[in-house]
């Protein structure tokens, strides 16, 4: 900026060369300081002689000294955001000017796609999140600040692990499809998702075999650059989005630069993340108990002499203090804006690191930003925007049988960590290999680097003043790394001595041009604006992967270099979507709104019968505030009804699904090629139909406003892949199945409310409060499935083949789906006088490993046949929460200023499925919860009966003891709900039952900070601008009934249509976090 | 304004041009790979579209393969709470669920090529499109046979694809076991106009076709309740067609049918072809890595150590143990004593060859990852091993890999034929039968085992039951021989499950050990538990009286939640169907 102050002044004296002494002498300097209501010295704000030209900009220190000609001039004061100022000189030589913000211009300006609009003039439903939200929390990737925050936006971590990523539901589940995350739009340019599991980067099954997995496709994104956020809900907001729209749009927009001397921003933080919640299991004396009332019952013949007296065994290991850590993480990001009137920009650098809570993961992310705009003409302006960005993560597989968690918790407190020797044990007994979780997790590499190169340029004509015409090209260039090694490693007995290694590298480039032509016209009292346009936008990707084994340590990871049989790897595909869009709003007196939207949108993802597909919409507005009979109520200060109505749509399943490719399989009689799917030529688009009311209110010169929202919307023509009963073929290892047809097969509909009120209770001169408050309500319901077939209904799996959740018509989505228990069985009377137990024995002759006996859960008959059996299963709780919550305060008083954010979910149930694991008592190799002391204990009717010769059991074999002697078992503890343990589980108790099913409902002190900003007299001795130094904790508290460690579990990374299912989920950790913020 | 209308003709031709260009720059299909539509052109790529029938689709059923057919039987233990040992499963269990995937999916898969090759435009030559639909044929007949025998009633998918157009796949009902067995023979029948009579190494024939219908008629000629005459008649004539015409031979020795480098042999007729060449998950044989001991192979994937050959199945060789001494085993005259379990002081020259051979107990107590004796019955199995990397190198060409090998698995052999044929030849009666062809075929198969075995002057339905456990053990098929019996004599298949010695040795390895290093065996120490009770075998046998008693599993449960009339309770008969006039090829 020094040196457009140079060229000015160079020009001021040219002038004065040219108008000679006696021009200079009819001039007068005028001197002055710019502030803004705070006090602050406003920088770079253009100071003009009205009629004049020329001109001159506020320094840093808001000075600014201008020669003018006419000492009765009027001078103008123009800054961007703040409402321009005229003042009459009069005569005077210094002229000290506070500017005010311009909230008609400033804070009204929303985006809303293809454009901008006034929030007045907006009749469809949106809500906005801006930079100071955000900064509340503390977040590795920008959709984890969507929390809470948002009326009608669900947002669930999906792990606790650094930069991972989380479910985000506009307004409910609208489609099974895997993928119902929103549209990103980041300053026009379509997030590029790259895939969601860990297949898709090359890791294979190593995270999961779900659809979802922890990987977020915006962590890459750094959120300090982020400005500001546009959640578009409704059908007539993202209907300019059509086939892309379904899910709803996040519009992002990323800082710019403001005109004036460059400023510079360092904003650094330091944080802990602890996870403070440890499940209570058994210790070793604790174990060593367990395992001897098997041996006194005969469950298990061999006692054990280590367990003989445990009083005299110390408390074994624990390996949940082992597997998890104290991790830290910091960030740091540099940033410097500026410019001048005809061009600014904003670049900026940022860095983080952060580690997991489990040890062995970690996220890093570097990331740059450069944004750059130009009046080049002044018919042509320019924008430039171009970021950078570059993670590593080291994963870890968690939520999984297979996962760290899993095997932290079931591992038995008798193996230590280590081996006297120092390297790693492990346990292998009778063929049940637990392998040592933190060797898996320390030793075994899934890491992944991505790096991404995304920008921007556009151009603004406006060849007359209504006209505008956009013109932009976007691109993402992307690039990931995923590396699996599988070292060489000896746990105790255990052994891998072959090591195994694959990397494979995805790339990927997308491109899109759009064009769009705006015309803005008003006459009168009406005002009216068109827009129409096109873009076409195309996605390449490829990936190449090598894989070998046996190399020759674990020192160096390559491939090549391994002696095993080395297998290679390649893919290529593409999508395109080409699309054309028009939209017209119309005002009347700022009191009638109405806006249309259409678009027509082709996409490669379907065959040439289907490819084209229109989407409508409109909304109308009516502020009512604005007539007559309410512009002099002075409590009233808007008052808006807004109807909309829309259709959006859904392509997003991947490329030809619409036809059958063959894929290879090698066989002993040679190479062979298999179909891999049932095609389905008719497949087309998903269409979503939404219907939305809204009310906004603002009261007291808007010191309080309310929005109320009541949509419905409904989802037609599903794109989801069909789940058939086995005997289709469809089932099983995906390489040897086929795959089921995707295609369209019902509809969903989500009906919900929506509340968000905001105030401002106290404003005083030193102390000030405002909260935000937000309830959403949503219904979700299933209401059809591939008409007219009957029973059709979609499942999940839990694990393997698990059916934990099923999806019936009429019903919402996911419900849990299992038996009912209804108790213990007390004695053998007891399961003669229930209903038929499905192992009871067709001979009449019972056996405490073959069938029923007393201690057993007993399940309710819930279809009334007699007989307990799998039609007995019913919907056992859904996970859906009945309504969502957040709660956010902040304070200011003089230079502290501090926040609360509670939020909170009601009403969802969580699976608790660790749990089912936890308390199996089948094996006596695996911990347990102390929860099993409870269980049902054993005990003879009569003690005394004598079993030395033997008693017949009604078959003719002999029983030497009470404890298999059906007739003489009974529960001594009658009101427990925990069944005996049993190495057979003979009537599978551990099935899947409402055992399991936990009140997921919570209320969570998600973050509570603390600031402290400097005077800025004190600090600008320093030279510095601003100094904000603050703490913050996020997570603190989190107040629950549920057991496992934590009821937030979202979407599953195991299998699709599964949602509230905890099987080990990477608790979210809390933070304790200090950081600076300062500007200079 | 000029500029204004150069722009205005600019953006004119930019939405004319993508309009224009729209559906080139919108039609894309799968670029990385052939489809449906631009293969099965030329004869190489039909007979390359079917390769992958005799392996991927079927790798689920591995594990589902030996604990439904050998640990349910009692021939094998995969460990004492298995609950195909203790007859304890249910509808979720994860072995038997896959192994109904596999199933179907063979089925999907024949349907689906089959519906390509005769769709197909390509010139191809009528043998060469007749041997693929043929063989496309003979699978799912196969996979079928397969259904039939564990679940009992199941539905019958003709076409998956009309299935799915019609939408009516959740509305099916389980039909009549008859019905199935008609449609087997219906499909088999076909695939065998269709077949050649001599098939290229290692591919299915006309004679491989016959050979399983025989076995086919054998199972189905019980399935009313009491055995049909003509059903083994039949039987016993397409067997004799093979073993006459077939030009197949018997391996001279026993043993060689399991090695690697003889996998083509002339005896495999079902034979399931996996290769550990390649990359494709769902090509390989697993199978050492689930009966295999930990350290035998290269890759630390073998977990086998804690099964073995049930002490029933020893005493069946004629071998106790507690009571012998280790000459009862190493000179035992039934050479398929050694080609089935690892007992103390056997060797295997075919395994680890670059160590100069593998030596069970040597191995046991020097090179096992678990040190020492696991197995509860101390009997290791033989059968579907191959070794090491070098011994794979050697048998098949090409490296082994984790959970991988190229060792064949025979769903049929010849000796099967043969002891088809014998057993069908005896009648309804099931009375001895002093033929000399009967008799001929029964020692066929013996005297290859025992070289120089009394020929007796009659056999009975009982030698040949005993024969086959012999011959077949650890090859998929004891459980379907109790399956087949019970239609027809439930009490005899009852009884002898419930008198099987399916409990652990204690001590044992103590007596291995002392044997190791001693050279001296004594078993005084250990002993055989027979604390824990005999499995209820009836309670996995249709319960009550109104219907037949036989053997079947349940359906996987999940399947019962989309379509409900699978239920265990439900239609407990099946739905008959007029398979000849429903179904068309």
């Amino acid at each position: 900026m020094k040196a457009n102050l140079l060229n000015w002044k160079v020009c001021m004296l040219c002038l004065m060369a040219v108008f000679g002494v006696s021009v200079a002498q009819a001039q007068v300097i005028v001197k002055g300081n710019v502030q803004d209501v705070t006090g602050e010295p406003l920088t770079g704000v253009t100071v003009q002689e009205m009629g004049a030209t020329g001109g001159t900009i506020t320094d840093i220190d808001g000075n600014y000294s201008l020669q003018v000609k006419n000492p009765q001039a009027t001078l103008v004061f123009r800054y961007t955001g703040m409402a321009t100022q005229e003042i009459k000189l009069a005569g005077r030589k210094t002229l000290d000017v506070t500017l005010k913000e311009d909230l008609a211009n400033l804070e009204e300006v929303v985006v809303v796609g293809y454009g901008t609009m006034k929030k007045s003039d907006l009749a469809g439903a949106s809500v906005s999140m801006d930079e100071s939200k955000m900064k509340q929390s503390i977040i590795s990737s920008l959709d984890q600040s969507l929390q809470g925050r948002a009326a009608g936006v669900q947002a669930m971590q999906t792990s606790g692990a650094p930069g991972s990523s989380s479910s985000i539901r506009v307004r409910g589940q609208a489609t099974i499809n895997s993928n119902a995350e929103p549209l990103y739009v980041i300053d026009g340019v379509i997030v590029q998702t790259h895939g969601t599991s860990g297949a898709d980067y090359g890791l294979g099954d190593k995270l999961g075999n779900g659809a979802a997995s922890t990987i977020s496709p915006l962590s890459t994104i750094n959120p300090a650059d982020i400005v500001s956020m546009e959640i578009l809900k409704d059908a007539s907001a993202t209907a300019i989005y059509g086939a892309q729209g379904a899910n709803g749009v996040v519009l992002i927009t990323t800082k710019r630069g403001k005109a004036g001397e460059a400023k510079f921003t360092y904003d650094g933080m330091l944080a802990w993340n602890r996870q403070t919640k440890r499940l209570d299991m058994m210790n070793l004396r604790e174990f060593a108990n367990f395992y001897n009332t098997f041996v006194e019952q005969g469950e298990v013949s061999d006692p054990s002499s280590y367990y003989n007296d445990p009083s005299l065994l110390g408390v074994g290991t624990n390996w949940q203090d082992e597997v998890f850590q104290t991790a830290f993480q910091q960030q740091h990001q540099f940033s410097a804006q500026g410019g001048n009137d005809k061009v600014k920009y904003y670049v900026s650098g940022g860095m983080m690191d952060q580690d997991g809570t489990l040890i062995g993961s970690d996220f890093k992310r570097f990331s740059l930003r450069a944004n750059l705009d130009a009046e080049l003409k002044s018919w042509l302006k320019m924008g430039l925007n171009v970021s950078y960005n570059n993670t590593k993560e080291n994963l870890l597989k968690a939520d999984q049988d297979e996962g760290i968690i899993t095997y932290a918790l079931t591992s038995s407190p008798a193996i230590p960590v280590y081996n006297v020797d120092g390297s790693y044990s492990s346990v292998s007994q009778e063929g049940y290999t637990n392998p040592n979780p933190i060797a898996l997790a320390l030793e075994d590499d899934i890491s992944l680097k991505r790096q991404e190169m995304t920008g921007n340029i556009f151009f603004d004509v406006t060849p007359y003043k209504k006209v505008t015409w956009h013109a932009e090209y976007d691109w993402s260039v992307g690039s990931s790394r995923g590396d699996v090694f599988s070292p060489m490693l000896k746990l105790g007995t255990w052994s891998r001595t072959t090591n195994e290694n694959r990397i494979q590298k995805n790339s990927s480039t997308y491109w899109a041009v759009k064009n769009y032509v705006t015309y803005a016209d008003s006459y009168g009292k009406h005002s009216y604006t068109v827009m129409g346009g096109q873009e076409a936008w195309e996605s390449v990707w490829d990936y190449s992967a090598i894989y070998n084994t046996a190399l020759p340590s674990n020192e160096v990871q390559n491939p090549t270099l391994g002696d095993g049989t080395p297998s290679i790897g390649y893919g290529q595909g593409s999508s395109s979507m080409a699309s054309f869009y028009a939209r017209a709003t119309y005002n009347y007196d700022n009191r009638y709104l109405g806006t249309y939207t259409w678009r027509y949108d082709g996409s490669s993802n379907f065959g040439p019968k289907n490819r084209w597909a229109a989407f409508n919409s409109f909304a109308l507005a009516w502020r009512f505030s604005q007539e007559s009979f309410l512009k002099d109520v002075d409590w009233l200060s808007n008052g808006k009804l807004r109807f909309g109505w829309g259709q959006t749509g859904n392509a997003n399943i991947g490329g030809y699904l619409w036809g059958s490719p063959l894929s290879i399989m090698e066989s002993d009689l040679g190479k062979s090629y298999r179909p891999k799917q049932i095609a389905n030529t008719g497949i087309k688009w998903e269409t979503q139909e939404q219907f939305n009311i809204g009310l906004d209110l603002s009261f007291l010169n808007d010191r309080i406003n309310l929005v109320v929202e009541w949509y419905n919307k409904e989802s037609k023509d599903m794109l989801m892949q069909l789940q058939l009963p086995s005997y289709m073929g469809t089932s099983g290892n995906g390489s040897s199945a086929l795959s089921a047809p995707y295609g369209n097969y019902g509809s969903i509909r989500n009906r919900g409310w929506e509340f968000t009120l905001n105030a401002r209770p106290v404003e005083t001169k030193n102390f000030d409060w405002s909260t935000e408050a937000t309830l959403s309500i949503n219904r979700n319901k299933l209401v059809s499935l591939n008409d007219g077939t009957g029973n059709v209904s979609l499942i999940g799996y839990g694990m393997w083949t698990d059916v934990v959740t099923l999806s019936e018509v009429g019903e919402s989505l996911y419900n849990f789906y299992g038996y009912q228990v209804e108790g213990v069985y007390q004695d053998f009377d007891d399961i003669l006088n229930s209903p038929k137990a499905e192992k009871y024995p067709a001979n009449g002759v019972f056996d405490k490993a073959t069938t029923v006996w007393p201690g057993d859960l007993k399940f309710k008959d819930v279809n009334n046949d007699g007989v307990i059996n799998e039609k007995d299963r019913t919907n056992i709780g859904s996970p859906l929460p009945k309504f969502t919550f957040g709660w956010n305060n902040t304070f200011h008083y003089k230079n502290w200023d501090a926040s609360i954010f509670i939020n909170g979910s009601y009403g969802g149930k969580v699976f608790n499925y660790l749990k089912m694991k936890l308390t199996h008592m089948n094996s006596t190799w695996t911990n347990q919860l102390v929860d099993v002391a409870d269980r049902a204990v054993l005990a003879p009717i009569d003690a005394i009966k004598d079993y030395s010769a033997g008693v017949d059991r009604g078959d003719g074999n002999l029983v030497y003891n009470w404890y298999n002697d059906v007739t003489n078992v009974r529960v001594s503890n009658p009101n427990t709900k925990t069944p005996r343990a049993s190495i057979q589980d003979p009537n599978d108790n551990d099935r899947i039952s409402d055992r399991y099913i936990e009140d997921g409902s919570y209320i969570r002190l998600k973050n509570i900070s603390i600031g402290y900003t400097f005077d800025k007299k004190l600090v600008r001795k320093l030279h510095i601008d601003n100094l904000r130094v603050y703490a913050n904790i996020q997570n603190l508290l989190t107040i629950t009934s549920y057991d496992g460690y934590d009821p937030e579990v979202g979407v599953s990374t195991a299998s699709p249509n599964v949602y509230g299912l905890d099987n080990g989920r990477y608790p979210s950790p809390t933070t304790y976090s200090v950081g600076l913020s300062v500007s200079f | 304004m000029k500029r204004n209308i150069f722009k205005y003709f600019a953006l004119g031709a930019l939405v004319a041009v993508s309009f224009a260009s729209c559906d080139d720059f919108l039609d894309r299909p799968s670029e990385d790979n052939y489809n449906q539509d631009n293969y099965y052109q030329t004869d190489d790529q039909c007979i390359s579209g079917v390769n992958y029938l005799y392996n991927s689709p079927w790798y689920d059923f591995q594990r589902g393969f030996l604990k439904v057919a050998e640990e349910m039987a009692g021939n094998y233990m995969f460990g004492t709470t298995s609950p195909y040992h203790t007859f304890t499963i249910n509808g979720s269990d994860q072995d038997l669920v896959n192994m109904s995937y596999s199933l179907w999916a063979e089925i999907g898969h024949c349907n689906a090529v089959y519906d390509n090759i005769k769709a197909s435009s390509g010139n191809l030559t009528p043998s060469v499109r007749n041997q693929c639909l043929g063989e496309c044929l003979a699978w799912k007949a196969m996979a079928y046979f397969f259904l039939v025998r564990t679940f009992g009633e199941v539905p019958i998918l003709h076409n998956n694809t009309a299935s799915l157009n019609a939408g009516d796949y959740n509305t099916y009902p389980k039909n009549y076991k008859s019905d199935i067995y008609e449609y087997i023979i219906y499909t088999l029948e076909t695939a065998m106009d269709l077949l050649p009579a001599k098939g290229s190494k290692g591919r299915l024939d006309y004679y491989c076709a016959e050979g399983l219908l025989a076995k086919v008629y054998l199972a189905k000629a019980g399935v009313t309740g009491t055995l049909n005459a003509d059903d083994l008649k039949k039987a016993a004539d397409y067997a004799k067609d093979v073993i006459d015409n077939s030009g197949r031979k018997l391996e001279d020795n026993y043993e060689d049918i399991f090695l690697l480098k003889n996998r083509y042999t002339e005896e495999g007729l079902f034979v399931w072809r996996w290769t550990a060449d390649g990359a494709n998950w769902t090509r390989q044989n697993s199978y050492q890595s689930d009966l295999g001991m930990g350290g035998i192979d290269d890759w630390a994937a073998t977990w086998g150590d804690w099964g073995g050959l049930t002490v029933d199945m020893q005493e069946a060789f004629g071998i106790k143990l507690l009571e012998q001494q280790p000459d009862a085993w190493l000179s035992n005259v039934d050479s398929r004593l050694h080609a089935t379990m690892m007992l103390p002081g056997f060797k295997y020259s075919q395994f680890w060859q670059d160590k100069g051979g593998f030596d069970y107990l040597e191995f046991l107590y020097e090179y096992a990852t678990n040190s020492g004796l696991n197995s509860p019955t101390g009997a290791n199995t033989v059968k579907h091993l191959y070794g090491d990397t070098y011994d794979h190198i050697q048998g098949a060409g090409c490296s082994d890999a984790r959970m991988a090998s190229s060792v064949p698995t025979f769903l049929l052999r010849l000796a099967d034929v043969y002891l088809i044929y014998a057993e069908a030849s005896l009648g309804a009666s099931r009375s001895a039968s002093s033929n000399a062809d009967v008799i001929d075929a029964f020692m066929a198969v013996r005297n290859r085992a025992i070289p120089g075995a009394n020929r007796p002057a009659s056999v009975t339905w009982e030698d040949i039951w005993k024969e086959r456990r012999l011959e077949l053990c650890m090859e998929g098929d004891r459980w379907y021989d109790f399956v087949r019996v019970s239609y027809y004599d439930p009490d005899f298949c009852v009884k002898e499950l419930t008198a099987q010695k399916r409990n652990e040795f204690w001590g044992l390895a103590d007596v291995y050990e002392t044997y190791y290093k001693s050279g001296t065996w004594d078993a005084s120490a250990a002993s055989y538990n027979d604390g824990t009770t005999a499995p209820n075998v009836a309670s996995l046998m249709k319960g009550d009286n109104e219907t037949p008693n036989y053997f079947f599993l349940p359906f996987p449960t999940e399947d019962v939640t989309f379509n409900p009339l699978l239920g265990s309770d439900v239609n407990a008969e099946g739905d008959h169907v007029d398979v000849r006039t429903v179904y068309a090829y």
